[in-house]
């Protein structure tokens, strides 16, 4: 029995096994020819996903907006970081636009695998695509709401300039990091469903550690602030303060960014492919 | 039992000259997560950090089989008896636990679990499926009257899925599916669930298939539909293959022993 098996494996070459993880190669070559997926999915739910509600996709631009005023009050009047900075409003609403676009990534991006059990035991594709969809989705969401930003920068009384154009390559590089670390946390989700419950709590600590409402100097030089500097969320919103308020952003955070970016891609793509062919074990 | 393994070492195996499924030696364990008997406030506090009890249900044991292009395979056996599992296997969809199975490209399984998005149109869900299927979104724009008209959806194309009657969006699955014309198409109970104007046009969309060297598989409780389609069948018991061979050998034999 058998052995006419491996005989019949033996002819034809041409036959395949199935499942598993296929070579790094074809699985990104899988991946491009479902690049129209990875778009077609997103714009749909995007349209689906206010059908249901009165103001629709107008909540990606008030969320960060409703808060920046509570934080406003909190921070910026009653502990008064308004001091240090000369367009505190500003920098508030920058600070929290560019947060929130990583932190509803990354919420998208863990549940995908959960969420879409049902897709992946009934078909065959790179599981990548799943999370890269929800970063594709957030990041097409981001663009009327970095229109809000720029027509609340002006309101606030800065002159457009030329640097602003550098808020492009910007949100690229936080597009790509993004997308990294909804696959780190799609795979993470996947093994331990506790995460999505815990998953608020952490990206609330985050907001706090990366500065939205308080400048760097407010942490004491040395290590700390070192660190504080390296944060991936400083670096993305210290980025687009400097390109927004300043007109020109430091060659070092510019560095920054494009490393954490590169970092989070690969390394999140490569630690979510590992488990490749297992997605599909649910209970 | 043991008299119908042996009837099936016996047997000559059905070896076929094209082949287009090699399934070698498959077995696939389910681990599954049993709840304590008797919840406490206590366990229900420690049960998450101490292994939890799982049940290893074997549902598809050692199963070998050579399936040819152009051939159609009824799979045959009782609820629980792992023919749905079998055909995930086949797709490449579970990680088989030993052998393996060989194909030229992905089988495609159509199941009941809809691969579909609940809260779109079905004009959308024609594109999502579609391109989740590898097609192009441009030929897709082109064909998705002709999808819908097949699935006798016209009516309904721009309500969300989550207002379709479970016949429906079988259906549209059923329609989307055939579209890509797949060299393996696995079809689980889906035709069961359509009135029978469509399990007509669905049967003969299944014989085009054949026509063109495709390869169906195809998991039914109905004895004729199976008789109807289907070439060759496999009876599963408990996960084994209990007989293989022209559809109506097996499935007579399957009728003798269920009823």
């Amino acid at each position: 029995m058998a052995s006419t098996v491996d005989a019949v494996l033996a002819e034809h070459p041409e036959l395949v096994r199935l499942g598993g993880r296929p070579p790094l190669g074809v699985y990104l070559r899988d991946l491009w020819a479902r690049r129209e997926f990875a778009v077609t999915v997103p714009l749909g739910e995007l349209r689906a996903q206010h059908m249901d509600t009165a103001l629709g996709s107008s909540w990606h631009v008030l969320n960060p907006l409703i808060s920046a005023g509570i934080y406003y009050m909190v921070f910026g009047v009653v502990l008064n970081a308004r001091a240090d900075v000369a367009n505190y409003p500003a920098f508030l609403v920058t600070g929290m636009f560019v947060y929130y676009y990583t932190q509803r990534t990354v919420a998208a991006g863990a549940r995908t695998v959960v969420t879409n059990m049902r897709l992946i035991q009934s078909l065959t594709f790179p599981r990548a695509i799943l999370p890269i969809a929800a970063a594709v989705r957030e990041s097409i969401a981001q663009g009327p709401v970095v229109a809000v930003l720029l027509g609340l920068v002006l309101l606030t009384g800065e002159r457009p300039a030329w640097g602003w154009l550098g808020l492009l390559p910007a949100y690229a590089l936080q597009a790509a990091f993004n997308a990294g670390v909804a696959l780190t946390a799609g795979r993470a989700t996947f093994h331990f469903r506790d995460i999505e419950q815990l998953l608020p709590y952490l990206l609330r600590l985050w907001l706090y550690l990366s500065g939205i409402f308080f400048t760097a100097d407010r942490i004491p030089a040395g290590w700390a602030r070192t660190l504080f500097e390296l944060n991936p969320m400083h670096v993305y919103v210290r980025l687009a303060r400097e390109l927004l308020l300043d007109g020109a952003a430091t060659p070092s955070v510019w560095a920054l960014a494009a490393g954490w970016a590169l970092a989070a891609l690969v390394g999140g793509f490569v630690f979510f492919q590992r488990e490749e062919g297992q997605y599909g074990r649910g209970w | 039992m043991a008299g119908e393994r042996t009837q099936l070492e016996d047997r000559p195996q059905p070896v076929a000259a094209d082949p287009a499924v090699v399934v070698d030696g498959l077995s696939v364990t389910y681990r599954v997560y049993e709840d304590s008997r008797r919840p406490t406030l206590q366990r229900s506090f420690t049960a998450r950090f101490r292994p939890r009890p799982y049940r290893a249900i074997r549902a598809v044991q050692d199963v070998t089989a050579v399936i040819g292009r152009g051939e159609a395979v009824g799979v045959l056996g009782r609820n629980g008896s792992g023919k749905s599992t079998f055909l995930r296997a086949v797709a490449g969809l579970l990680p088989p636990d030993s052998g393996a199975v060989h194909a030229r490209t992905t089988p495609l399984l159509l199941g009941v679990a809809a691969a579909l998005q609940p809260n779109l149109s079905g004009r959308q869900n024609v594109l999502v499926g579609g391109t989740a299927l590898g097609m192009r979104r441009r030929d897709l724009l082109a064909r998705t009257g002709e999808i819908l008209a097949f699935a006798g959806l016209e009516d309904f194309a721009d309500v969300p899925l989550r207002a379709y009657s479970s016949g429906m969006s079988a259906r549209l699955q059923f329609a989307i599916a055939t579209a890509v014309s797949p060299e393996v198409l696995l079809v689980d109970e889906a035709l069961a669930v359509g009135d029978a104007e469509f399990r007509r046009r669905s049967a003969d969309r299944i014989q085009e298939l054949l026509a063109g060297a495709g390869t169906v598989f195809l998991v039914s409780h109905s004895l004729s539909t199976i008789r109807e389609i289907c070439t060759r069948a496999l009876w599963l018991d408990q996960g084994r293959l209990v007989l293989d061979g022209p559809v109506a050998e097996v499935s007579a034999a399957y009728e003798a022993a269920t009823t």
